[in-house]
């Protein structure tokens, strides 16, 4: 049990880093997409964890007044099922790029909210509301 | 795994593309080249592109930090396995006042189509473009994670 993880973590501090490590992973699998967009025969791949995430949000929730702090996701790393080139590559390009935009924001966004609550942390600590 | 991945990734397959342009550029300059080391007329080249996985150097112990699920071995970076060389007969051309001409008169050509050259480097143009899209993304990433410090 991390218990200065849940005095710290009021507000998901231990959620927004684990989605900001999947975010990163998820941004490797888009790049080796991108990278092999020409490779004859490559399947596109594709990073999922929402359901893993929320479950395990859930199960550390229902874990008790004391949940560990620890959250175990599984993401899924899945091979693109969909029209292939005449070469058998399934990647494309605009898919992958507007993925990349879209988890770019939800990763800025994370670091914003995570941001946000370190500030409320200190602000907490120090007694000085702005 | 870490930015670096995603970087490594990215850089692959910008000097894979970079490689695929200097072989379309070597075939148009070369459309009228006649001599070779090899000999007869220049043949035309292929970069023939594969999907190489993560190993090694940054690859060996990449595991997801969130999860223990080893997604960096299912990850591929791209590589330039083979620069294949086409040995048609080339394109044979009668002009008997060339000194490669044979005792017919002909000369051979390399076999170069420069539309397909063309769009072969345009094409790799668009691809470095997107790669370098990937890696300016996750640099930003990184240095975004950097500003919760502020």
């Amino acid at each position: 049990m991390n218990i200065s993880n849940n005095w710290l973590n009021p507000g998901g501090v231990s959620l927004l880093k684990t989605a900001l490590d999947l975010f990163r992973d998820r941004q490797a699998v888009i790049a080796s997409n991108v990278a092999n967009l020409d490779t004859p025969g490559y399947k596109a791949k594709r990073l999922d964890f929402q359901s893993s995430l929320r479950a395990a949000v859930e199960a550390e929730r229902s874990d008790g007044p004391l949940p560990s702090g620890k959250l175990e996701v599984n993401p899924i790393l899945s091979e693109v099922e969909g029209p292939a080139g005449p070469d058998g590559n399934t990647v494309s390009l605009e898919r992958e790029m507007a993925l990349m935009n879209k988890n770019d924001v939800l990763y800025k966004s994370s670091v914003e909210l995570i941001s946000k609550e370190l500030d409320l942390l200190a602000a907490a600590v120090s007694g000085d509301v702005r | 795994m870490n930015f670096f991945t995603a970087l490594d990734i990215s850089a692959s397959g910008l000097s894979a593309q970079q490689t695929r342009l200097n072989v379309s550029s070597s075939n148009l300059a070369n459309m009228e080249s006649t001599r070779s080391p090899e000999g007869g007329p220049y043949k035309r080249r292929e970069a023939v592109f594969a999907a190489t996985p993560l190993e090694g150097g940054f690859g060996a112990a990449l595991h997801s930090a969130a999860a223990d699920v080893a997604v960096g071995e299912n990850l591929a970076g791209v590589e330039v396995a083979e620069i294949k060389r086409d040995d048609g007969p080339g394109r044979m051309v009668y002009d008997p006042g060339h000194p490669d001409a044979d005792e017919d008169g002909y000369v051979a050509y390399p076999d170069i189509n420069p539309l397909e050259e063309m769009v072969n480097i345009m094409l790799a143009g668009r691809s470095y473009e997107a790669n370098l899209n990937a890696a300016t993304t996750a640099k930003n990433m990184a240095q975004k994670a950097l500003e919760i410090m502020r």
